[in-house]
């Protein structure tokens, strides 16, 4: 990316003119990332140069910490101005960001009713259907005209997240129906809107999860999903944007915690804070470790045979790792398909048997091939026989556990993907080895 | 998701073709219709279609596989698939005709309308996972020099069977791109102005080769509802849609977690595969995993001396190995993420990597500690406990650095960085971490087996157990 140290020179020679062309052609998105790399001053400067829609697009991208400074260094009024035009739900999320001292002062920047708005949406959990919808959407009385409904669209529509679904309420703020703009538009003008709006409305409760929220704006192909109370009240949107951020957030969360790292969605995954990344995955780590003590136990145990034959240590690597992979391998498999819904988790026996015949071929392939080249390494027909066996039990145990840890995790009504990819390796070795060992002993009569 | 009995109902209503049931059909959402649809048996599925318009059934195919809907096509007359063919999306009926036997699809092209054909015979020569083969060509476009009012009438009467109406394309008279338009601003400007004084000229676009997972990040990133597709000279060939994106995505997500795990993408659904297709995935990089593990085999062979003398040392192999792994696979896992969702870009790339370096030193000293005040109380072997924390330290700070060059480097050459996968990296991870404990423990331990009487203490330990 050049194009930084291109704008770093820019600001510093102070080329207002240049600066200006740059801002013309680049889109808002582009812009926001370049306040990444520069300093707070050389941040203000840019930002100063933008008009008010741009600056408003780019306030809306860039991280909470440069949201701050940007709207405490510029003037009370204009930042006033700037928080008004920002979608509600980005304002929640950035005050969700702030130290309470540092809220106060953006609340000061923000209108009274606004701010209770505001309040209402921090009090939802970030990772439900409350915390991430936004609460500028566009709702009619459902006796409204078609023609009427399209005038008030032209009044509204600088304010609202997206006019393309227009939600239809009754008298008490109930959701009854919802007409696209599509619709609204190809309408008979005097056609109430009770007439024109689909009564099959899909919609989320305030408190759902956002994977639910997500799930279900992706089956329909919905650009927004409408937020409702336990009375059916419709609180607010969530548009199809933020959904793909969940699903990505999501997936994100999925690949870090299955390899035993905590995760939490501030998480900036460039940051350079070494006890930061080191605080996330030590517990996992730790827990491996006292259960690798124990593999270390099996090995103390049949410690006379391994005095006897040495060679039985030159294949605990194979085995262990073996194991490790194929439990990761189901691990994965299980914890995406239940993701993505191609996992029915109802039955537990179902999935882990299928994994299980997957377990024995994948065992037989390697236990044969790890077999022969026991054989022909260490001239030794019985220990191959041994290595072998163990290698065909160890990765059948293998991929029933990497099926069973995290619809286990599932059903207890946790993240299907905590830690699965540690804990099922660690148990599996404890297991193999003790397997490894015993029909060492037992084939090689020690 | 439908409630059980709603779906017995209307299952019910149907099959007995009650009157109802054409209401009923009328007001369901396609995607719940499909759901229904699933649970039928196949031989009554037409059935359930012909009780419908051809546009909802078209609507309702839409939400299906390709793969079950060609099933649930193959019960239809051919005049009847026409017909439902005629009102589905392009993208959606190339989908279809790439699922079925190419005698098939040729036969059923030549009987849709010419204007269909057309469209239909250009997109088909698209590789299928490009901006080309993901785009449709049922979008809005105006010309730049039109009016707000006469652009107005023409998505009135253009929009009907667009994809979506909510972004408009502005085009010069050869379909070079323009500009674009937002529907909220086409119909809050004032109706006697130009398009020209009012487009956004600033148009993200793809080009028609680029890759389906980079179109689907530009959508994400800009937070578009469309992207338009343009080829070299800037010509407007068609959009690609949110919810296409969001299904790439959601694709793309899960190859990378299967290729981090060591599991071969391949087109095929998850579930419907056997065991014998589900082995092929995994073996490739098991096996390569085996034989790397022979090197770790190879590396206790050279130390079998050490290892005769103290088998203690082959206690904390297991250990050593997988808190190697591990901490490598985390690693890894931050990387091949970071490198997808583009958080991490190439300008923070030797901050990153020192950062997880030291992360896993920081690591090290820990588990280092930990593991050697274990190892002491359950030992009784001062140097023991010296190699394993020095051999902690420097394998775990190794670890990280493995799992989280490799997927930057790959990146770098080019190649998808999940293909560094976990299973590989824990396999270096493996060999490096015996070389460097194995030499550890053969500095300090054969020093002392000269000087103090450790060993023996030891030696009665080791067998008591």
């Amino acid at each position: 990316m050049n194009g930084v140290e291109e704008l770093r020179d820019i600001i510093e020679r102070q080329d207002l003119k240049k600066l200006q062309t740059l801002i013309d052609e680049s889109h808002p998105v582009d812009i926001a990332q370049y306040f990444d790399e520069l300093s707070p001053q050389e941040s203000l400067v840019l930002f100063n140069a933008l008009d008010f829609d741009n600056a408003v697009q780019v306030l809306e991208e860039i991280d909470s910490d440069k949201k701050y400074f940007v709207l405490t260094n510029v003037e009370k009024a204009y930042a006033s101005k700037l928080i008004a035009a920002m979608s509600s739900d980005d304002v929640a999320d950035f005050l969700g960001d702030l130290e309470e001292k540092e809220k106060q002062q953006i609340l000061s920047l923000i209108e009274k009713t606004e701010q209770k708005d505001l309040e209402d949406l921090l009090s939802y959990d970030k990772n439900t259907a409350g915390g991430r919808m936004t609460t500028e959407f566009i709702a009619f009385p459902k006796d409204l005209t078609a023609k009427d409904a399209l005038n008030k669209l032209g009044q509204l529509a600088p304010d609202a997240e997206t006019i393309y679904y227009c939600y239809a309420v009754d008298s008490e703020g109930k959701l009854v129906g919802v007409v696209s703009l599509r619709d609204l538009i190809l309408a008979p003008e005097q056609a109430p809107i009770e007439e024109i709006m689909k009564t099959d409305v899909k919609k989320v409760h305030v408190l759902s999860h956002q994977e639910e929220v997500a799930r279900l704006i992706k089956k329909y192909g919905f650009l927004a999903l409408p937020v409702v109370d336990d009375n059916d009240v419709l609180l607010g949107i969530v548009t199809v944007d933020d959904a793909i951020m969940v699903v990505e957030e999501e997936t994100t969360e999925d690949i870090l915690k299955l390899s035993g790292s905590d995760f939490d969605e501030k998480m900036d995954l460039g940051e350079f804070s070494p006890w930061a990344r080191a605080k996330r995955r030590l517990p996992w780590i730790l827990v491996a470790i006292v259960g690798e003590l124990l593999s270390g136990r099996v090995i103390n145990g049949f410690s006379e045979a391994l005095q006897t034959i040495v060679a039985l240590s030159l294949f605990i690597p194979v085995l262990m790792a073996m194991g490790g992979n194929v439990g990761t391998q189901s691990a994965a498999i299980t914890v995406r398909g239940l993701a993505t819904g191609g996992i029915e988790p109802s039955s537990i026996a179902k999935n882990i048997f299928r994994e299980a015949k997957v377990g024995v071929v994948l065992g037989t392939i390697n236990g044969l091939l790890v077999a022969i080249i026991a054989y022909f390494w260490q001239g030794e027909v019985l220990l191959g026989f041994a290595v072998g066996i163990a290698m065909v039990f160890n990765l059948t145990f293998a991929a029933m556990l990497g099926a069973f840890i995290p619809l286990m995790w599932y059903k207890l009504g946790h993240d299907p993907a905590v830690a699965s990819g540690p804990l099922v390796t660690t148990l599996l070795d404890v297991l193999g080895l003790f397997v490894y060992f015993s029909t060492a002993t037992w084939i090689l009569k020690l | 998701m439908l409630p059980k009995k709603d779906v017995v109902l209307i299952k019910h209503l149907i099959l007995n073709k009650s009157d109802e049931a054409h209401e009923l059909l009328a007001n369901l959402h396609p995607a719940d219709i499909a759901e229904v649809l699933g649970e039928i048996k196949n031989g009554n599925k037409a059935l359930f279609l012909r009780m419908m318009g051809s546009s909802k059934a078209a609507e309702v195919l839409e939400e299906i596989d390709p793969s079950d809907r060609l099933r649930i096509m193959e019960e239809m007359t051919e005049a009847e698939t026409i017909k439902i063919l005629e009102n589905m999306s392009v993208d959606e009926i190339i989908d279809l005709f790439q699922e079925m036997p190419t005698a098939q699809a040729n036969r059923l092209l030549l009987k849709l309308p010419k204007p269909v054909y057309d469209k239909l015979q250009e997109l088909l020569k698209m590789a299928e996972d490009t901006a080309g083969g993901l785009m449709t060509t049922d979008y809005v476009y105006v010309f730049s020099d039109v009016t707000v009012n006469q652009a107005i009438s023409d998505v009135r009467q253009f929009g009907q069977k667009a994809e979506t109406i909510y972004y408009i394309y502005v085009v010069d008279d050869k379909k070079h791109l323009q500009g674009v338009l937002s529907l909220r601003e086409l119909i809050s400007a004032p109706r006697d102005k130009k398009i020209s004084e009012i487009m956004h000229t600033k148009v993200v676009s793809v080009k028609v080769d680029e890759y389906q997972e980079e179109v689907a990040r530009v959508i994400s990133r800009y937070g578009l509802l469309a992207v338009p597709v343009v080829n070299e000279e800037n010509r407007l060939l068609g959009i690609v849609t949110v919810d296409d994106a969001m299904e790439v995505l959601e694709e793309e997500d899960t190859e990378d977690i299967h290729k981090m795990a060591g599991i071969s993408p391949e087109e095929d659904e998850l579930l419907t595969t056997t065991v014998w297709g589900a082995t092929k995935k995994r073996v490739f990089w098991l096996v390569i995993c085996l034989l790397g593990e022979m090197i770790s085999g190879k590396v206790i062979d050279g130390y079998t001396r050490v290892l005769e003398s103290v088998v203690a040392i082959a206690f904390f192999i297991p250990m050593l190995m997988a808190t190697g792994g591990n901490v490598g696979t985390q690693s890894l896992a931050l990387s091949v993420r970071g490198l997808a969702t583009e958080e991490l870009g190439r300008k923070n790339f030797l901050q990153f990597i020192l950062g997880e370096t030291l992360a896993g030193l920081q690591l090290g000293i820990i588990c280092g500690f930990a593991v050697s005040i274990v190892a002491f109380v359950w030992q009784k072997n001062a140097d023991l406990s010296l190699a394993l924390v020095l051999s902690m330290g420097v394998s775990l700070m190794l670890a990280s650095l493995i799992g989280v060059l490799l997927p930057l480097i790959l990146d770098l050459l080019h190649i998808d960085p999940a293909v560094a996968s976990g299973p590989f990296v824990t396999t270096i991870i493996d060999i490096t971490t015996l070389i460097i404990y194995f030499a550890f423990s053969r500095y300090f331990i054969d020093l002392i087996s000269v000087s103090t009487p450790c060993i023996p203490i030891f030696k009665s330990e080791g067998v008591l157990v």
